[in-house]
């Protein structure tokens, strides 16, 4: 009784963590702002002690989840609606390099020691801190950085080449299934899928991997392997 | 900005919720705890058969609450209680002279689970 009390409570905790970090956004999964690291870290830590311990009773677990994800849904609106709050709650970008120089102020104001600094800029392939324009500590604590014009990497549209704009790739099978909605937002039918696959000795979308068609109808086809095996 | 206002309507619905519940712990508990006073008072005017009965009907109504309590308040307090009542009214059922720790230990248990639910400067600190 106590493991299916146990599973029950699993299942409405993983699905309102779940519910919850859905509705605040993809953000919450990639970098996060202050006010989202702090959400996460405690939604993360009051999710698990009514998992822990079946005597606390769910409501403690489910509560705050919810009123977290309020607090944290309208934070998110205030701060869109207002850069002076979210100054105030997520911090401005910090420059802490100007014109190759090292700001030391900025570096001391956010905890930023000169070593990792140099750590940071490597792992953008900058060696020299001369070369950097500027260097930007963003409210989510990733360090931006923009070089001199002279050290910038050279594009097709300094060099004047003329470069064929392909659009972007859209998936149409995927795995073995046909994603009927992207063939027709590149403006194609099963007929010409058919065709296609005819062409290349397949015969049907279940023996392919990947399948892909950029705007300028170029097609890029994988077969699938595991289908050649058996 | 619709889902802020749900955000924030459900924030306040919660809190006036959770001002409903603390009250309606409290009033309760203290019906609950009156039942106990006034089997008590039975129990020591020499009538122990009608003390029995009101702590009988008294404990049917704090199982009849069971599933409420047992969502909004702490299991092994609510434990606690169901199992004061038990022990006071086998006590008075069984005939021996029942000690007056026994009706106190259960309106402490009552009156704990009313404490826990107020919100007050000490519990939120």
């Amino acid at each position: 009784m106590i493991l299916g009390i146990v599973f029950i409570r699993t299942m409405i905790i993983y699905l309102s963590l779940l519910v919850a970090m859905r509705l605040m956004g993809k953000r919450q999964l990639g970098e996060l702002e202050l006010s989202e690291l702090v959400i996460t870290v405690l939604i993360s830590d009051i999710a698990a002690h009514p998992l822990q311990d079946i005597g606390i009773p769910l409501m403690n677990g489910v509560l705050p989840i919810i009123i977290l994800l309020c607090c944290e849904l309208i934070i998110s609106g205030v701060i869109v609606k207002s850069s002076r709050i979210k100054a105030l709650l997520c911090g401005k970008p910090s420059f802490l390099i100007i014109d190759g120089v090292i700001n030391q102020k900025e570096m001391q104001k956010n905890r930023f020691t000169p070593d990792e600094l140099a750590e940071e800029l490597r792992s953008q392939s900058v060696l020299d801190i001369s070369k950097v324009k500027y260097a930007i500590l963003e409210t989510d604590g990733k360090l931006n950085v923009v070089l001199f014009p002279p050290e910038r990497p050279l594009t097709a549209g300094q060099m004047q080449i003329a470069e064929d704009d392909t659009g972007f790739p859209v998936i149409v099978i995927n795995n073995g299934h046909i994603i009927r909605e992207n063939l027709s937002i590149c403006g194609k039918n099963e007929e010409w899928l058919q065709k296609e696959l005819t062409a290349r000795k397949v015969k049907s979308a279940k023996d392919v991997y990947l399948m892909s068609v950029n705007g300028t109808g170029q097609i890029y086809f994988a077969k699938s392997e595991e289908k050649n095996e058996t | 900005m619709k889902r802020e206002y749900i955000a924030a309507a459900l924030i306040t619905a919660i809190f006036v919720i959770s001002v409903f519940n603390t009250h309606y712990v409290e009033n309760k508990t203290r019906a609950l705890t009156e039942d106990i006073e006034s089997a008590e008072q039975l129990y020591n005017s020499g009538d122990g058969s009608g003390a029995a009965s009101i702590v009988e009907d008294s404990m049917q109504k704090w199982l009849g609450w069971d599933s409420y309590a047992h969502i909004m308040l702490r299991h092994s307090e609510v434990d606690l209680v169901t199992d004061a009542y038990f022990e006071l009214l086998s006590d008075l059922q069984s005939g021996e002279t029942v000690p007056k720790a026994a009706f106190g230990k259960l309106k402490e248990q009552l009156h704990s689970i009313s404490i826990m639910e107020k919100i007050t400067i000490g519990s939120i600190f």
